[in-house]
């Protein structure tokens, strides 16, 4: 008889996950372009965060992606200050304008950001990451070694291959596996030592998880919620009731994000 | 503490023509699901309605339906009824008399107009019996749900796979415009402090709970409700509570 699975317990009766390091690798504040979204501060995600078990979140402006960088990534902030043992912070520069990126990077690093989410194109319009106003992003987030967040819907995922191989000092993380180009995804990880795929999607597609443990990659996969775009709670759900080992789990949940945070 | 009583009401079961790749969600594939996730029940509709015909479709749910107890067929309707007869009120008397509690319609594939002009005498069938009417949210327009329950106030329509975003402005305005609509909760509709806040403006006897079968991990539509800040009443009826009256409310 196989042991019970202490976190699809956890999760079917609503308790917070204990005994495990649990980290949401991301996260967002502020509100969409296309739709309000409820209660999108610093405070209500560490609310949903303490009903889940969640010690830590990292999150970006989702003003700063949308364009406004530097009115957006002080909400950020002030959330890292507010809750420090709670808030890992990603920065987000105006690339579409390179004439401020470096003091975007520079300012956000002093102010308490320790990684950058990077966000292409799809729902609205961008720079795609082959770009060369990436390239100073990437060359100061590899001199600082920090972990990158980016956004991929797939196609991007080519945009970004010279980078990782050129900046091996950055932990990447490839957001959205599932959404497309699965098997692009999993070769990235694969073959790059500083690549991991993160899973947030309102999907939520069924044998996902399994079919990447399955596959070799439970070192690799990084929990993510994406909220407070999504619920952190229904994608927590995806991973406590994964027909994986409990080890699995654990690595997925949060023992890899430490190694791409540098926690 | 005994686990939250689940049921599911969006569940598609059935083999596509294209395999998914990943799983093959037939009966036993769903009777294990329901017992992975400790579902006590499912409302169950059947892929072979929309990529087959749908009176074969609910031909095939009623054989594999069964001797399942925790499978309750949701059968597919037409404005038109079952062929050869083309009567919807024969084919309405026939399923409520072998035993229908919940029906569903899928305009988009049966290629009708989901507008009252068309389909307004199954909308009236439905409401005079208090069936339950599941539809898809991407099957329909919110113009169009505007529309059928201005016309028809009593039908207790049910919109599945509601999607994840926000404070829905269309959604909202409708669910205060018509009483009797009513959305069905699962992994799509994942939007932070989602549940509780519909709860909070609608109360909680209007949503009830799914799990995207097959599509979606079944797991995160179970936290997406366990791990809701409301209260154990309001959960209890978005669980279970609510489908259980609606059920139980149709006037054969």
């Amino acid at each position: 008889m196989s042991a019970p699975d202490i976190f699809q317990a956890a999760g079917r009766a609503g308790r917070p996950i204990a005994g495990a390091v649990l980290i949401d690798a991301h996260a967002h504040f502020g509100h969409g372009p296309d739709f309000p979204i409820l209660h999108p501060t610093a405070k209500s995600l560490v609310a949903s965060m303490d009903r889940l078990g969640i010690q830590l979140s990292c999150v970006s402006s989702i003003q700063a992606i949308f364009g406004d960088a530097e009115q957006g990534n002080p909400h950020v902030a002030d959330g890292i200050k507010e809750f420090p043992d709670r808030i890992f912070g990603y920065l987000v520069v105006d690339v579409g304008y390179p004439e401020k990126v470096a003091a975007q990077l520079a300012g956000g690093r002093a102010a308490g950001f320790r990684g950058v989410k990077v966000w292409s194109y799809g729902a609205r319009p961008g720079l795609p990451y082959n770009h060369p106003n990436y390239e100073p992003v990437f060359a100061y987030a590899n001199e600082h070694a920090m972990p990158v967040l980016a956004h991929v819907f797939g196609p991007e995922l080519d945009e970004l291959e010279g980078y990782i191989q050129r900046y091996p000092r950055i932990r990447w993380l490839l957001a959205h596996i599932g959404s497309a180009e699965l098997e692009k995804y999993m070769r990235f990880a694969r073959e790059y030592p500083t690549v991991y795929v993160e899973l947030c999607l309102s999907a939520c597609p069924r044998g996902l998880i399994e079919h990447l443990v399955m596959a070799g990659l439970e070192d690799k996969i990084v929990w993510g919620s994406d909220a407070v775009f999504l619920d952190q709670a229904s994608q927590l759900g995806r991973v406590l009731f994964a027909q994986i080992p409990l080890e699995a789990k654990r690595k997925i949940m949060g023992l890899n994000a430490r190694k791409v945070l540098g926690l | 503490m005994a686990p939250l009583k689940l049921i599911a009401c969006d569940v598609m079961v059935g083999l596509p023509r294209k395999p998914y790749p990943l799983f093959r969600p037939d009966a036993a594939d769903l009777d294990r699901e329901l017992a992975r996730l400790e579902i006590a029940a499912a409302v169950v509709r059947h892929r072979q309605c929309i990529e087959n015909f749908p009176y074969w479709g609910n031909d095939v749910l009623a054989r594999e339906a069964a001797g399942r107890a925790a499978w309750i067929p949701a059968v597919c309707l037409t404005p038109d009824g079952a062929p050869d007869g083309f009567s919807l009120e024969q084919t309405m008397a026939r399923a409520l008399a072998q035993g229908m509690r919940v029906a569903w319609i899928s305009p988009r594939e049966h290629m009708f107009s989901a507008r009252p002009w068309c389909s307004g005498k199954l909308y009236g069938a439905c409401s005079a019996a208090r069936l339950p009417l599941l539809v898809d949210y991407r099957g329909i327009t919110l113009d169009e749900i505007e529309e059928i329950l201005t016309a028809f106030p009593q039908l207790r329509l049910i919109v599945t796979q509601v999607p994840r975003l926000g404070r829905h402005r269309s959604l909202y305005a409708l669910l205060e415009r018509h009483p009797s609509l009513h959305l069905c909760l699962s992994s799509a509709y994942s939007v932070h402090e989602g549940i509780p806040d519909l709860v909070e403006n609608f109360g909680h006897a209007r949503f009830v709970w799914g799990t995207s079968y097959p599509e979606a991990e079944g797991g995160a539509s179970v936290a997406l409700l366990t791990y809701a800040p409301i209260t154990e009443a309001a959960r209890a009826a978005i669980a279970h509570g609510n489908i259980e009256r609606l059920l139980a409310e149709v006037k054969p």
